[in-house]
């Protein structure tokens, strides 16, 4: 499963479909809160996380997860118009694999590296 | 006594000369905040030490032609100029109003200068052209520090917009994508054309925002069509609204009083979802947020409360100018989804057109709160074109 968290709730929702037609089960969410409570349910094969949030910021997230024990192996990748040379150094540091920038991806090339981060390989179109 | 020590020996009431001169020319509302002194105190002592300084003949050359030599006293004029020109910007002066004051700094020094001396002396010229060397250096250096300031601003503002017109745009190009996937499923299809409805509105609200902010701030004012209405009404279907969309955060109203009157309804919506929106993204999720509509003699009073950490005392006087409150490289600005971060601009920019004003507190102890107030009966107001013939014809 892949989870992704995104405030603005219809760019999490294109997403999801984007992804579950390229034969991902995937889910969104539009906050950190939320996405801390499902990965206590249950952990993604990736998480999918914006950074400019008004309540929990993507930073935050990242840094909460990778700081608490049963949740550190989470992998996750940032997909973000922050296009701040800090924020990504910073995503980085705190253990994001990848950091993709919104409006600067074709959707086949961000479908294809968030599967091959998920360790899925795309099963359909 | 020479000019220099007369300044050194006279700070307090040239400055007294120059708040009256400066109210006297009328340079604008924003002349009435002339409590911040501090910088134009330094300026004027700043100005006497660069005149006690020596000067060689080439560094007259080089002043004179507006470029400023460096020494110690020279770099602490620059220093006080550069520090007071940024100031009077976060307080919204404008630079005809900057110059305006070192118009008044001028006139003050020499009026007092000129009053003390009964009789000339041939030193006088020399002093003078010093002093006026020194003012000359101060203002280039104040309008350089201001130009420099707002096209940082401005590039800031700029950027920050263009990642928040990227996300409803982003959504609506994914939706286009997923389109012909979903082809055989018609609830999908439904589901693809309502993200993407919902996102053009979304950029449809930001770029009338941005329309907003262009057309007051060049002056063309915000129309308004006033009717008959009920701000309770109004009150009440926006809480509603607020509600469903934030059905974790507690949102009351409360009204009192005659709330009827002529206003433009429209504007009037926008003014209080804006300062209701801003009171959720900022706002403690722990204190309610509270819309007053309180019916007072000649006016309404629309106040929008929250609790949580207070505004820094240092924020409240840019609170309303996205241009300058969006400046910080170090801490760039933050607006919630759908949002430029024009909101509490407009909000003023429609009090304003309603004859009204708007007005914020924020202490520890009582929380934030936004008070509109507005006459019972306004005034229709058309903006003015931004652009006249003359100029458009010309492009």
């Amino acid at each position: 499963m892949i989870l992704i968290v995104d405030d603005q709730k219809d760019m999490g929702a294109g997403l999801e479909r984007l992804l579950r037609y390229a034969g991902h089960e995937s889910v969104s969410v539009t906050g950190g809160a939320e996405a801390l409570a499902m990965l206590h349910l249950r952990k993604p094969s990736l998480l999918v996380l914006d950074v400019n949030m008004p309540e929990m910021d993507g930073l935050t997230v990242l840094k909460t997860i990778k700081e608490h024990a049963e949740l550190k192996d989470v992998r996750i990748v940032m997909y973000s118009t922050d296009t701040h040379d800090e924020t990504m150094a910073e995503a980085k540091r705190l253990g994001a694999l990848d950091f993709l920038i919104k409006g600067t991806i074709g959707f086949e090339k961000l479908v294809d590296r968030i599967c091959e981060l998920a360790g899925e390989p795309r099963t359909a179109d | 006594m020479r000019l220099a020590d007369f300044i050194l020996s006279n700070v307090e009431p040239i400055l007294t000369g120059w708040e009256v001169f400066a109210r006297s020319i009328g340079a604008g509302e924003h002349l009435d905040k002339l409590a911040l002194r501090d910088n134009a105190a330094l300026i004027l002592q700043a100005t006497a030490r660069d005149m006690k300084s020596p000067q060689t003949a080439a560094e007259r050359v080089t002043k004179s032609e507006g470029r400023s030599h460096t020494g110690e006293d020279s770099d602490a004029l620059d220093g006080a100029s550069s520090a007071h020109a940024v100031e009077r910007l976060g307080l919204g002066f404008d630079m005809l109003e900057v110059m305006s004051e070192y118009r008044a700094l001028r006139a003050s020094v020499l009026q007092l200068w000129q009053a003390s001396l009964p009789d000339a002396d041939e030193r006088d010229v020399d002093d003078l052209t010093r002093f006026n060397e020194s003012i000359d250096q101060s203002l280039s250096k104040a309008i350089a520090s201001y130009t420099h300031r707002v096209d940082q601003a401005r590039d800031m503002f700029l950027a920050i917009l263009s990642h928040d017109l990227r996300n409803p745009l982003g959504a609506i190009a994914m939706s286009a994508h997923v389109l012909p996937m979903v082809s055989n499923d018609k609830a999908e299809i439904v589901e693809c054309g309502l993200r993407i409805t919902r996102s053009a509105s979304v950029m449809e609200r930001m770029i009338g925002d941005l329309l907003d902010y262009t057309r007051t701030r060049l002056g063309a004012g915000m129309p308004v069509k006033p009717s008959p209405m009920d701000l309770a009404a109004l009150g009440r279907e926006l809480i509603d609204e607020f509600r469903a969309a934030h059905p974790t955060r507690r949102i009351e109203i409360r009204t009192d009083g005659e709330v009827k009157g002529l206003w433009d309804s429209d504007r009037i919506r926008q003014a209080m979802s804006n300062l209701l929106g801003n009171a959720i993204q900022h706002g403690s999720a722990d204190f309610p947020v509270t819309l007053s509509i309180r019916g007072a003699r000649s006016e309404v009073v629309i106040a929008v409360h929250s609790g949580g950490d207070p505004i820094p005392v240092g924020e409240l006087p840019k609170i309303f100018d996205p241009l300058i409150r969006g400046a910080s490289a170090d801490q760039p600005q933050k607006n919630r989804p759908g949002s430029i971060g024009m909101g509490l601009y407009i909000a003023r920019e429609v009090a304003k057109s309603h004859g009204g004003r708007i007005d914020v507190t924020s202490t520890v102890e009582d929380g934030t709160t936004f008070t509109i107030r507005v006459p019972y009966q306004s005034a229709p107001r058309v903006g003015q074109p931004i652009l006249d013939v003359e100029h458009i014809a010309k492009m």
